[in-house]
């Protein structure tokens, strides 16, 4: 099935053409998720819904953009949607009973282990996204894009619709905010 | 005691990074999960109104609304009075009765 065709069978909400997308494009959206939430459970539940979204909101694709750019667009959205979500309930957690939410648990994760780093870097790794985790969003959007996803500067200014040079501006005050957090860490040498 | 690395080999510690896999099944759990939501839809709509904070507020509106109108009628009925006060005045000075005399000055 070529792309227009798989575009054609979601908008006409065919089973056949989600399963092809969702078959196809899994690894995308999970990998871009669990970059941004370092979380391995909420991950695959924002997966979920990044797929969700896609299939009921595929008439607002335009085509003006490749569908992935579009598909990473939508995933990354939904995770930073989420991070958000979950900062606002661990700051308003004593107003729940109240406003009737579910009591979720929001404590603070422990260091997270990405399952696609090499054993000898883990904890390195580790260390890196406790610092990701501490960049403002576009820094942060823009680092996992480049260094995890493996995208390059202009395939990231067309999913953060920017500028090349925005996109290089971000990778660049991102990777000087790491070095300072990182300085900052503990047990430390520069 | 404890290890300590250069900045630089952190930075680079994801040089290399294998993609991770979701739990398989993934399609299977997505339309589960869509078929779940749609008969959910209801009691989500359920739950929304039945929530303590919104019921409280939709509760605090009503009674505001009520006494915006009861406060509004009380003043509009007042200002209907204030307002024919000099009109029936006037109607009570021309009012001359035929049937009495008129008075010789």
């Amino acid at each position: 099935m070529t792309e227009q065709e798989l575009i054609k069978g979601l908008r006409e909400g065919d089973n056949i053409a989600f399963k092809q997308l969702v078959e196809t494009k899994q690894s995308l959206v999970y990998n871009t998720v669990l970059g941004l939430l370092q979380n391995v459970e909420d991950s695959e539940d924002v997966t979920q819904d990044v797929f969700i979204k896609i299939f009921e909101s595929i008439h607002q694709f335009k085509g003006e953009s490749a569908l992935s750019t579009w598909i990473y667009r939508v995933a990354v959205t939904t995770a930073l949607e989420f991070i958000r979500r979950k900062k606002r309930k661990k700051r308003f957690g004593f107003l729940s009973p109240i406003l009737g939410e579910d009591n979720e648990p929001t404590l603070d994760l422990p260091d997270f282990q990405h399952p696609g780093v090499e054993l000898d870097k883990k904890e390195k790794a580790a260390m890196l996204f406790k610092a990701i985790e501490q960049l403002p969003e576009n820094q942060k959007v823009a680092f996992i894009l480049n260094k995890v996803e493996g995208l390059s500067y202009q395939e990231v200014a067309e999913i953060m619709k920017t500028s090349l040079s925005a996109v290089e501006s971000l990778l660049h005050r991102a990777k000087t905010n790491l070095k300072e957090i990182l300085k900052n860490f503990n047990n430390l040498t520069s | 005691m404890e290890k300590r690395y250069h900045i630089e080999e952190i930075l680079n510690s994801l040089d290399g990074i294998q993609r991770a896999e979701p739990q398989p099944f993934l399609f299977t759990r997505i339309m589960g999960r869509m078929r779940k939501e749609e008969k959910t839809a209801d009691q989500v709509i359920y739950r929304l109104i039945t929530r303590p904070a919104l019921a409280l507020a939709i509760g605090c509106f009503f009674i505001g609304l009520n006494t915006y109108f009861i406060v509004d009628r009380l003043e509009n009925s007042n200002q209907v009075s204030d307002n024919n006060q000099p009109l029936a005045a006037e109607y009570v000075q021309h009012n001359i009765n035929p049937y009495e005399p008129n008075e010789i000055p």
